[in-house]
């Protein structure tokens, strides 16, 4: 009955973490997916040629937790929504920030997660626009193939999670990740159509 | 460039695609060619995906190249100088910086050592005091089995290096493989690095990331620890740039560690618990360790360690020198429970000690009992209905699951005793989920909650367990559940099928809990008769067990008895003194009464003394409250009360300063326990902007009232009592910056609250709403509407009693000037 005594006893604290609604519910979750993020977004500095990071992992996370806290119903509709959700945040936030610091004509260091999956990615500036460009029309093509590849590539799912996340198999999760990276390279670096553009990269 | 991509069928391609790409690659045009029944712009699109697979793959490799070129470039030359030292060769990168094998170049000691440097990249402003602090710390710790820190310093570029005991042996999970070694050889290593990390305990040091890579076997088999140094002297670095998965290790991480709380004793027993299990089964426990969901579900405490037993495998078996079949009952029985209870997600049920953990398996080689027992049941149930939280809908199923096996515990003779108080834990935590989901989220038209208890109350009268007691505890627990969510019918139902066994089997105890129950809702509705009597009557059964009673429960039944008389009866100080005095009297006396409890009986007595005028007395009280819960629990969210007295306390002085100090304090608190967005920040910052808009930045104040409303209009709508609150703090906020209309808009808003809802006889609130309405009228300029206000306040404040003579006195003279001017 005593809200103070309440604190004392080990059983009701975890409890209170556990239990008190959606929003408590949410502070657990995000600290683990942010964690996850920010081990992305270290990645993706790490590859930048700049040494000043506009957009720092803290910032990131705060931004996250901004963003999902204002989308989320709670409660939160299941794993799936759950991750499918922070993945598409993620998208928002590195594509929002890339854009506006292109349209600045500043630097961009910021650009794709996931550097071990799609590692020729993020040389050029417009990368982390383009993929989400491409992105749009790869979802407009095959949805799901569009979705794993943004779980893999905002979220540094592996296969076998993106495929426990969307309840598919994983050889169907492979299939389409073998052809969503294909097409994505013919998107963004075509090979035949403008090989000059290659040369540029490297 | 145009594509016919709408007539394609995408899951055709991917299939054709892989199958293409298992070929070798001369064969796959011809291969794709050849399928029947696809159409030619198909072929051509898979044809033009196999291409930019290829170059998909070139392009990968050529950047992976490159960046291995820049990473594999030495940090340093081959022989640096790092301060009195030079260094022969590196040893090992880590996250933060590299190790070196190094000597003294003066030659003043000929001993070869350990040093780590530590790139100033990763280090914040503070790190180098806080680095000479924490050296001279570890300097300290000399145990056999710890190597020992030897020196350390800054270079001239401002890289901090830390020089250790050089130790020339293996990691201890690679010298068990490699020398086969059987589980009591194992277990003998472990046992030294349990004591290793228990000496280092004793001395206040954490190491925070033990793993088997960080503990060295030499060649004659003595363990060696490493790292305690960086570990502790890293928690800034941790926070502001270094990513988890490059400084912490996962794989080791306990629970509350992966959310990132504070590392306690518990995280590094769990540590030891997964370098345990590996020893003993070559796998880790939670599947595979590289997977976000993995990780995902062992931080929300939701993933329990498998058996090791089950883990086993037969090539484990052989590089343990036995068949598989003798590992696996090895590992069945007192070990498995033994590595289980160190692994336990709640910390509360592991090893409370490295030092415990140690003696058990001590114990195991001696072939005694271990402590670690076997899961019954109920336990199993409980940890179920903890994991299974979050899918509230499920709960109602879960409820029903409790009661089945309340059941079974009960009718299973051998264990009825030690079951019975389970039972009575479960049921508490029951409560204790329900209750803590109405606090913050309760909404009484949503169907959750709500529903769910319906349910189980339902199945409860239907499947009624065959033994009354467990019946009655049920139905308490039940009653206990349904108090938070206002539905008292429901309490009385439920406390008046529990109550009669209670006291036909003479359980005090229960009974008193009953009883207890029964008098909260009765305060709630408004019979404060009823609940005196009753709250009376329980204290007399726990008077009558003497030293019997749980003195927890003596101490919240008489706390909550305390409260009805003073916040609700405002019954004299003579009265209640005697009952504050015991309360105190009874915390001082046990320790086990937890202090937070302890202070809020303190808040509610410094409240009372405030009201009798005493008002510094109140304000000792409510120091020494805040003073003695923080020595439990600091920043918990306890503090809000004894913070909200004092606010009220400085705000009836107009002591602003000080009110804007301690309710500042109180939306900080609320914020980082339950979040800026709740209902208990938005108050806060109410009273904090009522206090600020006096003495400080009026457009702050008046921006961050505005900002908190509507979180309550959500939250709390009118009418409420929160509402009501709210509405008038924003009201007087708004009048002393200026807006009126808005601010009588709120006055009215706050009027109609009392008006609307129960309020007990002589209570204030509709006074101090007029009161209110008329200063906003006044400063509006309407001021026969505001007489008029003012007379009505007057009329309530002098039915409600002398305590409020001040009021009174306030408004009739507010009144008396209007009445002059006009």
């Amino acid at each position: 009955m005593n809200e103070a005594g309440r604190g004392a006893e080990p059983i009701t604290c975890l409890l209170e973490e556990w239990g008190s609604g959606s929003d408590s519910a949410l502070r657990e979750l995000l600290p683990l997916v942010y964690d996850r993020m920010r081990y992305l977004a270290h990645a993706i500095m790490r590859n930048s040629p700049s040494d000043h990071k506009t957009l720092q992992p803290t910032a990131l996370v705060g931004e996250l937790y901004l963003r999902l806290a204002s989308t989320l119903p709670p409660p939160v509709a299941g794993r799936e929504h759950f991750f499918s959700l922070c993945a598409r945040t993620m998208r928002w936030i590195l594509t929002d920030h890339a854009r506006s610091r292109m349209a600045q004509k500043r630097q961009v260091e910021l650009s794709v997660a996931s550097p071990q999956y799609l590692p020729w990615l993020g040389s050029r500036k417009s990368d982390t626009v383009d993929l989400d460009r491409a992105l749009n029309r790869l979802a407009g093509l095959d949805p799901r193939a569009a979705r794993i590849l943004e779980l893999r590539v905002y979220l540094g799912c592996t296969a076998a999670e993106t495929a426990e996340i969307l309840a598919i198999s994983k050889p169907t999760v492979d299939r389409s990740l073998t052809m969503a990276r294909a097409w994505l390279c013919r998107e963004l670096r075509p090979l035949d159509r403008a090989p000059a553009q290659n040369h540029a990269e490297s | 460039m145009p594509r016919a991509d709408s007539f394609i069928d995408w899951e055709q391609v991917s299939v054709l695609l892989s199958e293409a790409l298992e070929l070798p690659e001369s064969e796959r045009n011809s291969w794709i060619d050849r399928q029947p029944a696809i159409s030619s712009v198909m072929a051509a699109e898979v044809k033009s995906l196999v291409q930019a697979h290829q170059h998909s793959h070139e392009l990968s490799e050529r950047a992976v190249r490159s960046r291995a070129e820049v990473v594999e470039q030495p940090d340093h030359a081959s022989s640096v100088r790092v301060g009195p030292y030079e260094t022969l060769r590196v040893l090992g990168r880590g996250g933060m910086g590299v190790v070196y094998l190094a000597r003294r170049a003066d030659g003043e000691f000929d001993q070869t050592v350990a040093l780590k440097l530590i790139s100033a990249a990763f280090t914040g402003p503070d790190f180098v005091s806080r680095f000479k602090t924490e050296r001279q710390l570890l300097a300290g710790l000399t145990h056999p089995n710890i190597t020992r820190l030897l020196d350390g310093g800054v270079t001239p570029q401002g890289d901090p290096y830390l020089v250790m005991e050089y130790i020339d042996g293996s990691p201890l999970d690679r010298y068990c493989d490699a020398a086969c070694l059987r589980i009591p050889a194992r277990l003998g290593l472990f046992l030294q690095l349990c004591k290793a990390v228990d000496f280092a305990h004793r001395n206040l040091i954490l190491h925070r990331d033990l793993k088997p890579s960080n503990v060295l076997v030499t060649g004659d088999g003595a363990v060696k620890l490493l790292d305690f140094g960086t570990a502790a002297l890293i928690p800034e670095i941790e926070a502001q740039q270094v990513t988890r998965a490059r400084l912490l290790t996962p794989r080791y991480a306990s629970p509350a560690r992966l959310r990132g709380e504070r590392s306690s004793v518990c995280d590094d027993v769990f540590s030891l618990g997964v370098i345990l299990y590996e020893l003993l089964t070559g796998a880790w426990p939670f599947g595979d360790p590289d997977s976000l969901l993995g990780e995902f579900k062992r931080a929300t405490a939701d993933a329990p360690a498998a058996p090791p037993a089950a883990r086993a495998t037969s090539q484990a078996a052989s590089c343990r020198g036995v068949p598989l079949s003798t590992l696996s009952r090895e590992l069945a029985g007192d070990l498995s429970a033994i590595v289980l209870k160190a692994l336990e997600n709640d910390p509360a049920l592991r090893y409370a000690t490295p030092a415990a953990l140690a003696a058990d398996i001590d114990r195991y080689l001696h072939g005694h009992p271990v402590e670690a027992r076997p899961q019954t049941p109920l336990y199993r149930a409980a940890k179920f209905l903890r994991r299974r939280w979050l899918e509230v809908s499920a709960a109602a199923l879960v409820l029903v699951a409790i009661s089945g096996s309340a059941v079974l515990a009960a009718r299973s003779a051998q264990a009825a005793r030690a079951e019975a108080r389970k039972t009575a834990e479960v049921n508490r935590f029951l409560n204790g989920m329900l209750s803590a989901a109405s606090q913050t989220n309760f909404d009484p038209s949503r169907y959750t909650v709500a529903q769910m208890l319906d349910e189980a109350s339902a199945q409860l009268e239907k499947h009624p367990p065959a033994d009354p007691r467990t019946a009655a505890v049920l139905h308490l627990s039940l009653a206990r559940s349904y108090v938070p969510m206002a539905r008292f019918d429901r309490v009385a139902q439920h406390v008046d099928l529990a109550l009669p066994v209670f006291r036909a089997v003479n359980d005090k105890t229960d009974a008193a809990g009953a009883l207890a129950v029964r008098a909260y809702a009765e305060t709630y509705q408004g019979s404060y008769d009823a609940a005196v009597a009753h709250y009376r009557e329980a204290l007399e059964l726990l008077a009558q067990l003497g030293q019997q009673a749980p003195a927890e429960q003596v101490f919240e039944t008489k706390s909550s008895y305390a409260e009805v008389l003073t916040l609700i009866l405002n019954r004299g100080l003579a009265e209640v003194q005697p009952v504050y005095d015991d309360l105190f009297s009874l915390g001082a006396r046990d320790p086990a009464i937890p202090r937070t409890l302890l202070a809020q009986a303190m808040s509610n007595w410094g409240l009372e003394l405030a009201n009798a005028g005493r008002s510094h007395e109140a304000e000792a009280v409510l120091k020494n409250a805040l003073a003695t819960g923080r020595k439990e629990n600091p920043g918990g969210m306890w503090e809000a009360v004894p913070l909200l007295r004092l606010s009220w306390l400085y705000s009836k002085r107009q002591d602003w300063k000080r009110g804007a100090e301690v309710s500042a304090r109180m939306r900080d608190i609320a914020a980082r326990n339950v979040g800026p967005g709740s209902v208990d920040t938005a108050n806060a910052t109410l009273i904090w902007a009522r206090n600020e808009v006096m003495i400080g930045d009026r457009e702050e104040a008046v921006r961050a009232a505005r900002a908190a409303m509507p979180i309550i209009e959500k939250a709390a709508p009118a009418p409420s009592l929160t509402y009501w609150a709210a509405a008038r703090n924003l009201a007087l906020v708004l009048q002393e910056a200026g807006f009126c209309d808005e601010g009588e808009r709120y006055a009215r808003a706050a009027l109609a609250v009392t008006e609307t809802i129960h309020l007990p006889a002589g209570d204030s609130r509709p006074a101090e709403s007029w009161q209110l309405l008329g200063q906003l009228l006044v400063c509006r300029g309407e001021k026969p509407e505001a007489l008029a206000a003012f007379r009505q306040a007057a009329q309530i404040y002098r039915n409600a009693g002398p305590l409020w003579s001040g009021q009174l006195a306030e408004v009739r003279s507010a009144a008396e000037s209007l009445s002059g001017a006009r």
